[in-house]
């Protein structure tokens, strides 16, 4: 998938976008999907061409609107996007889960809080402070006195025998 | 990151069904999606090319393309998956 630069765009996924094209059409729609060409995929696309026509003094504008539904926009023809709105309330609700939007990261913050606070909070002191330091200091010492006190004696039993 | 659907994966889960297809500029296409690739050049069985009328701006020409079509990818700008082509009318309404 698209990184860097793509990640950017990947945070209005979900989000209702204005697309400009190189011909002077504007489609706004749902932002689903998009690549490195920057191919974008809408949902509930709606089409918008602006007519100038009149061409003795009197220009009249007219704006066409077409509903295209589910499309698919080559990135060569893709002259500008930007974001018309937040994502609509129903794509919303039925994607939640998996787009990168605002509800993921709500999301894990919440399930994140709960599981590390109390047990990071509570756990180390407690194990630090308390457990461990024991463990390791009534480890320690037992190790220590068995070498120590039996070197010594075997030195020694070695060394008066053959000196003497 | 979660891998999310590519655009021209699009295009290929729509092989084998109708496409609706505007190209840059007035004139749009409709047909069975066969085959494309990586420029998004469209092979298309059944076409009809959509053309406002020169002469008539309210009227819309409908040319049948008898046999199976390679269509530029250059000259595309959108694509709609089952698509059934533009509403009566949309074409001519556009341009008049």
């Amino acid at each position: 998938m698209p990184s860097g630069k793509g990640s950017k765009l990947l945070r209005y996924v979900e989000h209702r976008l204005r697309v400009t094209l190189h011909d002077g059409r504007t489609i706004i729609g749902t932002f689903l999907a998009f690549d490195k060409h920057l191919n974008l995929v809408l949902s509930e696309a709606e089409e918008f061409r602006v007519w100038r026509k009149g061409g003795s003094g009197l220009i009249e504008e007219r704006t066409q609107k077409r509903s295209l539904g589910l499309v698919l926009i080559r990135g060569e023809n893709v002259v500008s996007l930007a974001v018309e709105g937040p994502p609509p309330p129903s794509a919303a609700t039925k994607n939640a889960p998996p787009p990168p939007g605002g509800m993921p990261g709500g999301m894990a913050r919440g399930r994140g809080m709960p599981m590390g606070g109390p047990p990071m909070g509570g756990m180390p002191p407690m194990g630090l402070g308390a457990a461990p330091v024991h463990g390791v200091g009534g480890m320690m010492p037992p190790p220590p006195p068995p070498p120590m006190g039996g070197m010594p004696p075997s030195g020694m039993g070695r060394g008066m025998p053959p000196g003497f | 990151m979660a891998t999310r659907i590519l655009p021209l994966e699009l295009i290929d889960k729509a092989i084998g069904s109708q496409m609706w297809i505007l190209l840059r500029g007035t004139k749009e296409v409709v047909g069975t999606l066969r085959g494309f690739d990586d420029y998004v050049n469209l092979v298309l069985d059944d076409a009809v090319e959509y053309t406002p009328d020169p002469d008539d701006k309210t009227k819309v020409i409908k040319t049948k393309l008898e046999t199976e079509i390679l269509l530029n990818g250059n000259q595309i700008a959108i694509l709609i998956p089952n698509g059934s082509g533009p509403p009566e009318d949309s074409l001519a309404a556009q341009s008049g």
